[in-house]
Formats: C-alpha cells, structure tokens, sequence
C-alpha cells in the first residue's frame, strides 16, 4: 500500500509537465531592438530578426534578417505585439544593440531604460546607442554589406571604435539606469548615416548628451574624444594639432587623466608622431589639448546641461602629453 | 545519535554556509545602496558578541541542545513554552527563505513553474538529507562551503574587467540608512545562528565552541563582503537596490572574449547550495523541536511530512513577490527582539543553575 | 523384499542428516552404507580390498572419478596397504594411518559429514576393519584452467597472471606474493547445498579485527543455499543493498589482491570463481589501476585525473547539453545558438527525447558488442558507428550535436567499468531531472546523489572522505612518487609506515 502511494506520488512529480522546456529551434532570435516616437501610439518599436536556413541547406536567398516593426503605448506592449506579426516566441538573451531614436531621447526614456535593467530576459550588457538625426528603423533597414545582421555590425563597430579612436564608448543600460537615478547626466553613442556612393552606411562615433535622460545636445567625433578624455577612457587615437594652418597628426599611445587635490584634471598621454613633416611641438600639443577638453567639458556641462563628473564646468585642465617616438614616414 | 556528531571542521562549514545564505536569498530592499557593505561590517562585529553569548549557552551545558537547556533552566512548562517559540520561528524563517529562493528560480530564469513544484523538489532533497543525519550534513557543508568559495574567488577576479571602481565612491553616506541596514543583517542571517543550537549538542575532539562560532563569522562574513563589493562595483549602488537578485545581473555581465560570458548559472548554483542547507537547518530544528514537545524519540520519521507541510504553506502564505518583500523587513521587528532576550535570558538562568550546582 | 535402507529419511529440504550414522568396525556394513548414500552416482568408486599378507584386514576405499589422482592412490595408498605386513599386537587402524599410508596429508576424522564432504571434494577415504573413524589421504586431482591474463583488467606494464577456478592455486599466487608467516588463510564453507569452499586471507597485524570479525559474522549468516560466484556473496553481505555503487571491492589479478592485503584489507577467495573480493572498498579505488604503480608517475597521476573527470562527464554531460539547450539557452553563445537551432531544424522529435534514443541505441550497441564474438563484434561497431552517426543525422531522426554528445558520454563510460552500472542509472535519472527544471533539477539531483554516496559506509569505513591534505591527495587524486609513499591511507591503521 505505501509503495503504491509512492510510485503515485512520483509519478505525478515526474510527469506533471515542463512548463519552461523551450527548444532552440522553435526560436525567433531577436539581435537588435529599436525604439522610435510613434505616430499614431506613444513608441514604435522595431526589431530585428535573425535569419535562420534549415539545417543542411545553403540557400542563401532566405538567409536575410527580417526587420519587424510595431507601434504601441508602452515598450512591452509594442514587444508582444511583435510577436503576433511574426508568429514565434521572441528570443530576446541574444539581442546585441539598442537604438534609440532622435524623437523619442528628446522625449525622454528613463522609463525605457528601467524596463531594459529590470527585465530578466535582456541580457544586461547590451549596447545601448542613439540615432543620430534620423530614426533606429532607418539605421536596421540599412542592407549591410555582407548579409551579416546589422546589429552585431553595430555592436562590433562601436566596440572596435571605442579601442581604435576613442571616440565612442560601450554604454549599458544599468549605467544610464544608476545615472538617471542619482541625478547625474550620461553620455551616449551616437550611429549617423553617411552616403558612400549609391550604398548607405552607418557610422558610429560622437556622443549624444543626456541630462535625467532627455537628450540635450550632440557632440562630434573630435569633441567625443576629447571627452574621453576628461572620463579617463582613452585608449588609442589621434590628434589633429592645427599650428599657423599646418595639421601635424600625432598618435596617442596611451592616456590617463587624474583630479588632483586642488580640483584641476591633469591629462598625462604619450604620443608619437606619424607624419614626416610634424611642426607642432609638445607645448602646442598641450595647448592644443588643454584647449579643446576645457572647451568639451564646458559644452557638455554648461551648454547641454549633462554633467556626469564631480568637478563643476569650470574645471582647469593641465595638459602633459609628451612626443614618445617620431616616426619616420616610409 | 551516532549520525548526529560532527567534527568542530563541519560544524564550522555548516555554520558558515547558512551564514552565507543570508546575502544570496534574501529579498531585502538595501537603503544604504552603494554602502551597503559598510553596514555589513558593522553587524559582523556587532554580531560577533553575540556569537561568543551562543558558544558561552553551548559550553556550560555540555552534550545538550537548545530544549533541552531550556528545560533545565525553566522546568517543564518554560521548555515547552520556549521550544514552540523556537519552532514556530524556525518553521517561518525555513519558508520565507524557501519561496526566496523559489522566487529566484521564477523571476530570473524557469519563469512559468509554479512556486509549488520548485519548493517540493528542495524539501525532498533536504528532508532526506536530514535523514542521512547531521553528519551527512556536514560532510556536504565542507564540500559546499569549498565550492562556494571557490566560486566566489573565481567570479570576482573573472569580474575585475567589468568593475566600475567609482561606483565605490562614498556618497549619500548617511548614518540612518546604515544603521538600519545593519539591523536587517544582524537578524538574518547572524543571530539566526541561535537556531543552531539545537544542532550543536554533540561536537567531537572536546570542541572549543567560541572557536568554531567565530571562525565561521570570520569565513562567511569575507565571502558575503567580497560579494556585496563585486555587485556593487560591477552594477553601481542604484542597480543594486533596486534589483531583487544583484548577484545573478552582475555574474551575468561578465564577458570574458565572448567565450566565457553570462555566467549567471555559478551564481544560481551558489545560491542553490546556501538555500539548501539553510532550509535543511530550520526543517532539523523544527524537527527536533516537534520531537521534543511531544516527547517522540525517532524525530526523523518526521522529517517528510514537515517538509511536505513547509512547502506547501510557502506556496500559500505569500501571494505575491511584494508580499514577501514586506514580510521579509517586518519579520525584522519581531525576530531581532526575540533573539536577543532569548539568548540573554538562557545565558542568565544557565549561568545561575550552574552555580547553583557548583556551590 | 527391499532392503532397508540405512540411512535415516532426508528431511523437509531433500538433504539426508548424516550425523546419526555411525562408522562401523564391520567393513561390508561400512559398504552398505556408503553405497547407499552414493545411490545412482556412478562416478563414485567403492572398492573393498584385502591385505596380501593376512586375509583378516580389510579396506574400504572411496573416492571420485575425475577428482583424484590415480598414481598418487595407487603408490601412497592401495599398493601399501595391500603389500606390507601389518603387526597383529597394535592396532589396524593406527598402523595404516601411522606407518603404512606414505602420503604427507592425511586426516582422521569420525563424522560421517565431513568424510563425505572431503570426498566430494577430492579427498580418498580409507577405512580399516576394526577401526571407527576414516582416514581422508589429499589426493585432489582435478583440472582447473591455465593461468592466463584476464581480459577485463589489462596491463601496460606489469604482471600478467590472473587467477583461476581453483581455490588452492589461487592461494598460492597471493602467498608466493606475500612470504610472510603474518599471512593467514582461514577455511570456510559456504552455501547449504553447494558447499562452497572459501578461504579468507589477511594480515593478522594489519588487519581491523573489528572488521574481521563483522565479517566472519556476516558470512556464517548467509543462509543461501547456492553459492556459485563471488557477486553472490557479496551482494549477500553488503552494507547498503539499494545502493548502486560497490562497497565491495573485486579483482582477478594476484598483484592487485596482494596490494589491497598489504593496505590492511581482506581478501575472500572463493572455489570455482576467478574473483577475489576485498574489503572494506573506498569510493576512490573505483578510479585507481594497477598500472598507476607500474608506470611512471606523471603518466599515472594525468591517468588518474583523467578518469576521474572522465567520470563526471559521463554522469552529467548529457544533461547539462539538455540544460543549456532547453532550459538556459542564454548561457550560449549566439553562433552556437543558430548553429544548434539549424542543424536540429528538421528533427522532429524533442531534445529530451532525442537524447533517450540515443542514450538507448548506444547501450544496445555496447551490450551486443559485449556478447559477441570479437571477429562480428568488430563489423557490427563499424556499421552502428556508420548507421547512427551519419545516416540518422541525415535522416532527420537526430541532430548532429546529439550524436557528439552521446558518443563522447558513452566513450568516457567505458573508462570506468567498475562504475558503469551505477553511471547509466546516474546519468538517465539526471536528464529526467534535467527535462524537468533544468539546471536546478540537474543540480539538486546531483545533491542528492552526492548525500547517498556521503552516507554509504563499507565495513563502518567511509565510503567517500573530500578531503584535499597532501596525505589525501597523494594517492587519491595523483599518484606521488614512491619515496613520498610512505604511509598506509588514513583510513587503515595510520601509524605502520610502509
């Protein structure tokens, strides 16, 4: 008798149902979202799919990615009704970008940005960037040049970007999440579109400035590195130092900037000389340098109202950047 | 009784490990935010007292656990009295830290299982874990205790590349906030201690029991500091509090060359071990403390039913997620006072009949 | 008319109870009796024969066909016994077995049990007319097979001689190993219709009496009344009955048991069966080979690694593929999530169910390739690789990556064959786990597993102690250098050095 209560009692625990068993191959993976003002409802929200060929075939015609958008009063709302269009369950843990849209950051997004940290199902490293003048359904609908997604383009070249030039920065969502919620501003990456002959391109690079996450203002490329600058997040790049209309191009090797106890940021980089035909000497540099991140730190917090330092717009800056090796051309 | 003896190395892993439980499962609303590990330091040397008061309890009454202590200090009907009082608060701190852990599973990963299944499958698992005895128990809290460290360790170097170290700047340091902070750690996990008590009557090799209370303090107190500093670091005080389970988001950000990356499973399983012996401590006291009040000598023929009756009063006592929130900080005005007359008032009374006995 | 038997009626088992017969001075009554309790066993010799010298004294001599030597009977026993000239002052019965009778081992005994047991055995019963008892010559004859290598423990480097069917050759071996007048041999029989013999051989100042005493217990209370293989005794005598995992340790190499007796063990040599068992057996030995000793240290420790880890992929491999495929599909890197997604886009069956056919057909695969003879053994293992790896992939029954997973579980399965029993069950119950909530499932399963191996005591030793200090870890983990091998496993007496 008590066995048999057992094996019952077992066999429903055994064979009551999987609720959460999903299989891979059910999946429409999801590689980037977008999210846009709507015209008719508040968001319009737009992601894109990743194509999938059958297991064993190579027709590459059905290998193209799908961009899907939908509008809606709220993100979740807009989300699930993606997946009435689509007929699939979203799979959102690969999704490797967020774009966010011109109209939408001049709205605002805290409330985008809270729902992207508190959902369990986004992964919390996604990039977030914004759409620089136009909207993030443009920058999916772009054909990229390989058939490759265009998210995992943009995320790779926002990344590499921030290594090469230093003029764009990986930014998280809980970042701008901690940011909103202790009243500081952020930065974000900008993604324009350029025309390179009869193909459309995007290009990353260039900050757009956020102050309790509304967007106040853009900063260009140059700008954007020498606010890498003042947020120590230099890696690699380059300087255009202009002296009597001569351009002598120099390439930072490394860089660090420290806040010393009197309040004034010192920016020590060591730079090497490319060109053959440098004039600029390193006082210029440092002029230079000092030059433009005073100006930068000033736009950003005095001009576009976002500020994520601790120092006010009026910081000083004391430039130290010495010429490490001249290289000769050739 | 001859599967109820520790050594003083297990009693310790034991010991360390449910300490640990109390940063990884609980739901607590964190107000000090980016401080919340000053707040942690503070209750550990506040709670150190009181871990050397238990050792002092456990050392004048040789071989005997917490009931029966009681019963020779109060008699009868102050036992029985006291082991209820016990038993009822290990029963609730054995749920609350069940559906934490259930709410765990549902909200960050199996979203569609019911609360229900989960907690029957650990109540299995630790009903027959205190089948085995309490020196099962102990066998697995060493090896527990080693993975968690190790998991701990590896984590947080596998982090370093992602850590903000401004995040650790002290802002909005205000005393209020980490004062209140320190409360809710010194209630739990710390002076829950107090529940091991009635585990603890026999230690092998004529334990030191201030030794073993405090190295286990020492040990759980590195492990839940270094975890807070990661978290804290990696996602940034705001995130931080307002996410119900830190330790699963900031796992889940590390990205070693795209190979190793999202990780959050080391976190889940950490999480998993601490609950477990957690649970399988309240669900002994309980236990023992039925066998005590009814006077039934084979105790562990209870272990299933309660485990059953724990499980399924997890399911139905908390509606929701915010209820257990709630529940959780209230749970705080009630237990803190409890524990710390209770244990003051056994130390009195042991301290009395021992010298009544002596002179 | 029917003569009456002499013998008492059997009881309610069908055995006759022989210790109500007596052994008579008359010889043809002694004849009578024998021949009874031989009825319809013609492989049974009963022969009467005479001194030549004085027709008075009579012999009775019994033994089997088969199990004796001839010559010896012929040059020890009969040709003295009918030749020389017996002295009419003492007695018969003492001159035979004192003088007359040249063979060294010989025995005297009264019961009628043991005679009859010492003649099935291989023993030659001589009786005397005039004398009550029998005198029992060692006159064992039968053929036993050659000493060859055993299949199922290999070497590299090392000994190769295995043990056979025969108790005493078997003995022997582990002597020749061990020439130490410490070695104790202690007979015993076994089995109330086969009457097995067995022998229990330790070193007395070594050995934990306390053991050794628990289990001379246990097997005097076997009350089976077959006892054919070792297994039978030890599943009859073990700790744990439901456990899956061996508390009890088995080999057929001498080297092996003469190791395992030099550690403080005991070892069981059973009559009719290659199989020495001995006890108490840690969890650890299930990972360790002979050849750790005999090659060199390195090699030995990465092979010793290596079957550990080999272990724990096979219990858990496919589960945690199951896991990361259906329930945590997040942990996996993106191109492996579409590559998964389109190489199992046509399969029509579920990952889980996927994974138990698979999991099936490998095991069918292995039991025939087992049961066959090697030359069809070899064809058949070619064409189920070439059936269920490519053709099923392309069939659609399967995906690709299942087919690795499951070849590459069933490969690291076969690295510990003492464990395999204990990890098929492991592994099936752990993907059911799985299937049901995921990594938990799998993780909370392998709790649970890892408390029943924690409670499992052999011989009130611990099964399983993890335990990372240098005195542990040089011979559980690794295998150090001999020169550092200097004291016996903590489990045994720890204070003999070796």
């Amino acid at each position: 008798m008590k066995r048999l209560i057992l094996l019952i009692i077992s066999g429903c625990l055994l064979l009551c149902g999987c609720w959460n068993y999903k299989e891979i191959k059910n999946f429409t993976i999801v590689m980037g979202v977008g999210i846009d003002e709507g015209k008719a409802q508040r968001y319009r929200v737009c992601v894109e799919i990743a194509a999938m060929k059958s297991g064993g075939e190579q027709v590459r015609d059905q290998a193209k990615p799908k961009v899907v958008s939908v509008e809606g009063d709220t993100v979740l709302q807009a989300i699930q009704s993606i997946t009435a269009t689509t007929g699939g369950n979203l799979y959102f843990d690969n999704c490797k970008i967020i774009v966010l849209g011109d109209g939408i950051c001049e709205k605002g997004i805290g409330n985008i940005v809270e729902y992207f940290v508190k959902t369990a199902y986004f992964q919390k490293n996604i990039d977030v960037a914004v759409a620089h003048n136009t909207t993030a359904e443009k920058i999916f609908s772009i054909n990229p040049t390989n058939e490759e997604v265009v998210s995992t383009e943009l995320a790779n070249s926002i990344r590499s970007t921030a290594q090469t030039s230093s003029t764009a920065m990986n930014v998280t969502p809980y970042q701008l999440y901690n940011a909103y919620k202790s009243g500081k501003g952020s930065v974000i990456t900008a993604l324009k579109i350029e025309k390179n002959g009869q193909e459309k391109m995007i290009m990353s690079g260039g900050y757009g400035c956020f102050n309790g996450l509304k967007l106040t203002g853009y900063l260009t490329e140059n700008e954007a590195l020498f606010y890498n600058f003042a947020k120590n997040k230099v890696s690699k790049g380059q300087l255009s130092v202009k002296v009597d209309n001569k351009v002598s191009g120099f390439e930072i090797l490394n860089a660090k900037t420290k806040l010393n106890r009197s309040g004034e940021l010192i920016v020590t980089a060591d730079v090497a000389a490319y060109d053959g035909t440098v004039t600029a000497t390193e006082q210029d540099i440092n002029r230079y340098v000092k030059q433009n991140v005073k100006k930068v730190i000033s736009k950003a917090i005095t001009d576009f109202n976002c500020n994520e330092f601790s120092f006010s717009g009026h910081v000083s800056v004391i430039g130290n950047v010495t010429v490490r090796d001249r290289r000769l051309a050739g | 009784m001859n599967s109820d003896i520790v050594n003083p190395k297990q009693a310790t892993a034991i010991l360390s490990v449910f300490l640990i439980s109390g940063t990884s499962v609980t739901m607590n609303n964190y107000l000090s935010k980016q401080n919340t590990w000053i707040s942690l330091i503070i209750s550990v040397a506040v709670s150190a007292v009181m871990f050397l008061l238990f050792a002092k309890i456990l050392k004048l009454f040789k071989g005997k656990n917490l009931f029966e202590i009681s019963e020779r200090c109060f008699g009868r009907l102050g036992s029985k009295l006291i082991s209820a009082v016990v038993v009822i608060y290990a029963f609730i701190r054995g749920i609350v830290a069940l559906r934490s852990f259930c709410e765990m599973v549902t909200i960050t990963s199996l979203d569609e299982t019911p609360i229900l299944f989960i907690a029957v499958f650990v109540m299995l698992t630790s009903a027959f874990m205190i089948k085995s005895g309490l020196y099962v128990m102990g066998k697995c809290s060493l090896f527990f205790a080693a993975v968690i460290v190790f998991i701990t360790a590896l984590t947080t170097l596998l982090s370093i590349g992602v850590m903000q170290f401004e995040n650790l700047m002290l802002t909005g340091i205000s005393a209020a906030s980490l004062v209140a902070d320190s409360v809710s750690f010194i209630t739990h996990p710390f002076l829950d201690a107090l529940l091991l008590l009635c585990l603890f009557s026999h230690i092998k090799n004529n334990a030191n029991h201030s030794k073993i209370f405090i190295w286990a303090l020492i040990l759980a107190a590195l492990v839940m500091v270094v975890t807070l500093l990661r978290d804290i670091l990696i996602l940034g005080g705001e995130t931080f509090s307002q996410l119900y389970f830190p330790s699963y988001s900031a796992t889940g950000i590390i990205n070693i060359y795209n190979f190793l990356q999202r990780i959050s499973v080391l976190d889940a399983v950490k999480t998993l071990f601490s609950v477990l012996i957690e649970v399988s401590v309240c669900l002994f006291c309980v236990t023992k403390g039925l066998g005590f009040l009814i006077r039934y000598d084979s105790y562990k023929n209870l272990a299933f039913p309660v485990a059953m009756l724990m499980s399924v009063l997890c399911t139905v006592c908390f509606s929701s997620t915010m209820v257990l929130a709630d529940f959780t900080k209230n749970l705080t005005y009630f237990a803190l006072p409890a524990q710390i007359l209770l244990s003051l008032v056994i130390l009195g009374m042991g301290t009395l009949k021992n010298k009544q006995k002596n002179s | 008319m029917q003569v009456a038997s002499p013998l008492p009626p059997p009881d309610s088992n069908g055995v006759i109870d022989y210790n109500v017969i007596k052994i008579s001075a008359d010889i043809q009554e002694n004849y009578k009796i024998f021949k009874e309790i031989f009825k319809n066993d013609n492989t049974v010799v009963i022969r009467v024969f005479e001194n030549q010298q004085d027709k008075d004294i009579q012999f009775l001599g019994i033994s089997i066909n088969g199990m004796v030597k001839p010559n010896s009977i012929y040059q020890s026993i009969t040709s003295p016994l009918m030749q020389k000239k017996f002295d009419k002052n003492e007695s018969y019965f003492t001159q035979a077995h004192r003088e007359i009778i040249s063979s060294l081992d010989l025995s005297i005994k009264t019961d009628v049990k043991d005679i009859v047991k010492a003649i099935l055995y291989g023993d030659t019963a001589i009786m005397v007319s005039g004398g009550t008892q029998a005198i029992l010559v060692e006159t064992k004859g039968w053929s036993t097979r050659s000493i060859s290598e055993p299949d199922s423990e290999k070497n590299l480097k090392g000994p190769r001689e295995g043990f056979t069917e025969a108790m005493i050759i078997n003995a022997s071996l582990i002597r020749r190993r061990i020439q130490t007048s410490d070695l104790k041999f202690q007979y015993m029989n076994l089995g109330t219709r086969t009457n097995t013999f067995a022998c229990i051989v330790y070193l007395d100042s070594l050995v934990d009496k306390k053991v050794l005493t628990e289990f001379v217990r246990r097997l005097e209370k076997i009350s089976s009344d077959s006892v054919l293989d070792a297994n039978y005794i030890e599943e009859l005598i073990k700790d744990n009955r439901h456990s899956p995992f061996k508390t009890i340790g088995s080999t057929e190499k001498p080297d092996v048991a003469a190791a395992r007796i030099l550690e403080g063990r005991i070892a069981l040599i059973v009559d009719g069966t290659p199989i020495v068992i001995t006890l108490p057996y840690l969890f650890i030995e299930n990972f360790q080979s002979p050849d750790d000793y005999y090659l060199n240290y390195y090699f030995a420790s990465i092979g010793r690694l290596l079957r550990i880890i080999g272990f724990f992929i096979t219990i858990s491999l496919p589960s945690v593929y199951l896991a990361l495929v259906t329930y945590h599909q997040e942990m996996l890197p993106t191109q492996m999530v579409t590559a998964i997604a389109e190489s199992s886009k046509g399969v029509p069956f579920p990952t889980f169910v996927e994974c138990l056919i698979m999991l099936f057909v490998f095991e069918i695969l292995r039991e025939t390739g087992i049961r066959m003879s090697s030359k069809i053994g070899q064809a058949l293992g070619i064409v189920g690789g070439l059936v269920v790896g490519q053709a099923a992939v392309e069939a659609k029954i399967v995906s690709a990556p299942m087919v690795i997973v499951i070849a590459f579980t069933g490969i690291t399965g076969l690295i510990t064959p003492r464990l395999s029993g204990a990890a098929i069950l492991i592994r099936t119950l752990s993907l059911i786990f799985t299937a049901i909530l995921g990594f938990y499932g799998f993780f909370l399963f392998m709790i649970t597993v890892l408390i029943h191996v924690m409670s499992l005591k052999s011989f009130s030793y611990e099964y399983i102690s993890l335990s990372f200090k240098p005195q542990s870890i040089k011979d559980i983990y690794v295998r150090a250098p001999q020169w550092q091998l200097k004291t016996r496993p903590k489990f045994a007496k720890d204070k003999y050095r070796r």
